[in-house]
C-alpha cells in the first residue's frame, strides 16, 4: 500500500516537470525579452532545462550584441556612428565583419528586387517617423527632398578589407528591414553550436525560425497573420527547421484622414508602399534572405513578387491582398499551406 | 549451575517486561506506518489536485500576463469578467499605459503616454496570437491559456 501510494505521489510530481514526447527532448525552457524594439520569444526543448535556460541567456547576450552593431537608433550602435559620419562627409569606413556581411546581403537582393529594398532611405524613414513621437504626413516636397541622393548605387562594399564607401551625403543607412533577420540565422547558429540535439523555436518579432522538428518530431505549424485582422491567424504553413517572415501593414501605422499609413516606404515613391499588397509572407531556410524577401515582395505588388521568388531557389512566398485574396508561388505545395477558416 | 526460585521469579518478571516492550514497539511501528500512509496519501491528494488545478487552468482558465521591464508584474483572469474594468500602469520614467478587461474576456490597452501609440492600435487581444507591446513604457500583455488557445494549431505566428 505505502509502496502504491509513493509510486503515485512520485509520477503526479514528475508529470508537472516533464513534456511527454517520444524523442530525447524532454525539458524545455522559454524566455520572452524586449530587443531590437520588438518583443522577441525563444522557445528551446532538449534534455537539461537548466542548460536550455543558459543557452536562451546567452542567445540573448548576442542578440544585444548585434543590436548594439545594426540599430540605427542606439546612440552607442556602430551603425548610428556610420550614419553620423556619413552626414558630416566622411566617405570611407572600415566596418565590422557583421555589418559587412548585412549590407552585402542588402545590395544582392537590392538588385535582384530592382531596387525594392533600399536600406539607405534613411532620411526618408526619419522624415515620416512611423511609430515615433514625431509622425507625420509630409509634404510632397519633404519627400522629393529626402530621396535626392539617394539608392544603393551611392554605396560600395569592399568584403576583402571590410571597408565601405559611401559618395552621398544624403545617405543613411537603415537596416531595419534585414537585421532581425541576420540576429535569428546568427541565434539559431549559436544554439546549435551549444547543443546540436536542441529544437526549437525563435520568434524575433513576428519572424519565426524553427530550429529542427518539434520535439514529437512533427513539422512546426506557422500562422501568419491576417492583416485584415491583425489579432488571427489567415492561414499556416508547415514546416521544420525552417524560418517564416512576415512584412505587413498592420505593425506599424498611423492613420490621417481616414487613411492608413504605414512603415513599409517605397523608395520610389518615397511613400508607403502600395502596390496591392498588404502582407508578404517567405519561407525559406535563410532569415535574413525571408527578412529581405518579405520587405522587396511588399515593394514590388503580385505580379512582379511571385516572379521573383519563383526564380529564386529555396524560397517560397505567400502573399496576401488589399481585398484579402491570397497568392501563392510555385512550391508553396511542400509546406502545405492552409487557409484558416 | 542451580537457579534458585528468586532468580526464576526475575526472569520470568523481565521475559513478561520484554514482552510487554515488543507489543509496545510493534503498536508504534504500527502507529508510524499509518502516520506515513495518511502523510503519502495526504502528498499524493495533493500533488493530484494541484495537477487538476493545471490543467483545468490550461484549459479552462485564460489569463493576461503583464510584463514591466522583462518583469511579470500581473497576472489578470480572464474568465468570468462580471464588469468591464480599468487599471493604470506607471512605468518609472514617468509613462503610464491605462488597461481595460472586458467581460468577453479581452483585454487591450485603451490610453498610453507613448509617442507612437503601437500598444492601442494593436486593439483588444483574447488569445495568445499575438501580445500587445508598448516599447516606450517596456510594457507587453501576453495572453495565455485560453480556450482558443487550447485549439490553435499553430506552434508560432509571423507578423
Amino acid at each position: 500500500m505505502l509502496l502504491v501510494l509513493l509510486v503515485f505521489a512520485m509520477n503526479l510530481t514528475a508529470c508537472t516537470n516533464t513534456k511527454t514526447s517520444s524523442s530525447s527532448a524532454t525539458e524545455s525552457a522559454s524566455l520572452s525579452e524586449l530587443h531590437f524594439d520588438t518583443i522577441m520569444s525563444i522557445s528551446l526543448y532538449g534534455s537539461d532545462k537548466a542548460a536550455l535556460t543558459e543557452i536562451i541567456n546567452e542567445a540573448y547576450d548576442e542578440v544585444d550584441r548585434l543590436e548594439s552593431i545594426f540599430s540605427a537608433q542606439l546612440e552607442t550602435s556602430e551603425l548610428y556612428s556610420i550614419n553620423q559620419g556619413i552626414a558630416k562627409g566622411q566617405t570611407s569606413f572600415v566596418i565590422s565583419k557583421e555589418l559587412t556581411e548585412v549590407i552585402d546581403y542588402a545590395l544582392k537582393v537590392n538588385e535582384e528586387s530592382n531596387g525594392a529594398l533600399d536600406i539607405t532611405i534613411g532620411n526618408l524613414i526619419n522624415l515620416w517617423g512611423i511609430g515615433t513621437d514625431h509622425e507625420k504626413l509630409p509634404t510632397d516636397d519633404e519627400i522629393a527632398a529626402a530621396l535626392v541622393g539617394t539608392g544603393c548605387e551611392y554605396i560600395s562594399l569592399d568584403k576583402e578589407t571590410n571597408t565601405l564607401t559611401v559618395s552621398s551625403e544624403n545617405v543613411q543607412l537603415d537596416l531595419g528591414a534585414i537585421a532581425k533577420g541576420y540576429a535569428a540565422d546568427l541565434v539559431k547558429e549559436l544554439i546549435l553550436a551549444k547543443d546540436s540535439s536542441v529544437v526549437g523555436l525563435l520568434d524575433f518579432g513576428g519572424n519565426i525560425m524553427t530550429i529542427g522538428s518539434k520535439p514529437d518530431g512533427s513539422n512546426w505549424k506557422v500562422g501568419i497573420t491576417d492583416p485584415l485582422d491583425s489579432t488571427s491567424v489567415y492561414g499556416g504553413v508547415s514546416v521544420s527547421d525552417l524560418c517564416v517572415v512576415t512584412s505587413g501593414n498592420y505593425e506599424r501605422y498611423f492613420e490621417e484622414n481616414g487613411v492608413r499609413y504605414h512603415h513599409i516606404l517605397d523608395a520610389a515613391s518615397g511613400y508607403p508602399a502600395d502596390k496591392g499588397i498588404i502582407s508578404s509572407s517567405i519561407i525559406g531556410a535563410s532569415s535574413i534572405e525571408c527578412d529581405a524577401l518579405s520587405t522587396a515582395c511588399y515593394c514590388l505588388g503580385v505580379e512582379d513578387a511571385l516572379a521573383l521568388i519563383n526564380s529564386l531557389d529555396g524560397v517560397e512566398c505567400v502573399l496576401i491582398d488589399n481585398d484579402g485574396n491570397y497568392y501563392t508561388s510555385d512550391g508553396i505545395g511542400d509546406y502545405n499551406f492552409t487557409k484558416a477558416e | 549451575m542451580d537457579l534458585n526460585k528468586k532468580d526464576m521469579k526475575e526472569m520470568k518478571k523481565a521475559d513478561s517486561s520484554k514482552d510487554k516492550s515488543k507489543e509496545k514497539s510493534k503498536a508504534s511501528t504500527k502507529k508510524i506506518a499509518i502516520i506515513l500512509s495518511l502523510l503519502i496519501l495526504v502528498i499524493g491528494l495533493g500533488a493530484g489536485l494541484s495537477l487538476y488545478i493545471m490543467n483545468r487552468e490550461a484549459t479552462d482558465g485564460s489569463y493576461a500576463y503583464i510584463y514591466q521591464n522583462n518583469e511579470l508584474i500581473k497576472v489578470v483572469d480572464l474568465t468570468n469578467v462580471k464588469e468591464d474594468y480599468e487599471f493604470r500602469i506607471d512605468s518609472e520614467d514617468g509613462g503610464y499605459n491605462i488597461v481595460k478587461v472586458t467581460t468577453d474576456g479581452s483585454i487591450g490597452i485603451i490610453e498610453a503616454s507613448c509617442p507612437d501609440h503601437v500598444c492601442m492600435n494593436t486593439g483588444f487581444i483574447r488569445n495568445g496570437l499575438v501580445p500587445i507591446t508598448c516599447l516606450p513604457n517596456e510594457l507587453v500583455i501576453e495572453v495565455k491559456n485560453s480556450k482558443e488557445d487550447s485549439n490553435l494549431e499553430y506552434d508560432g505566428v509571423a507578423q
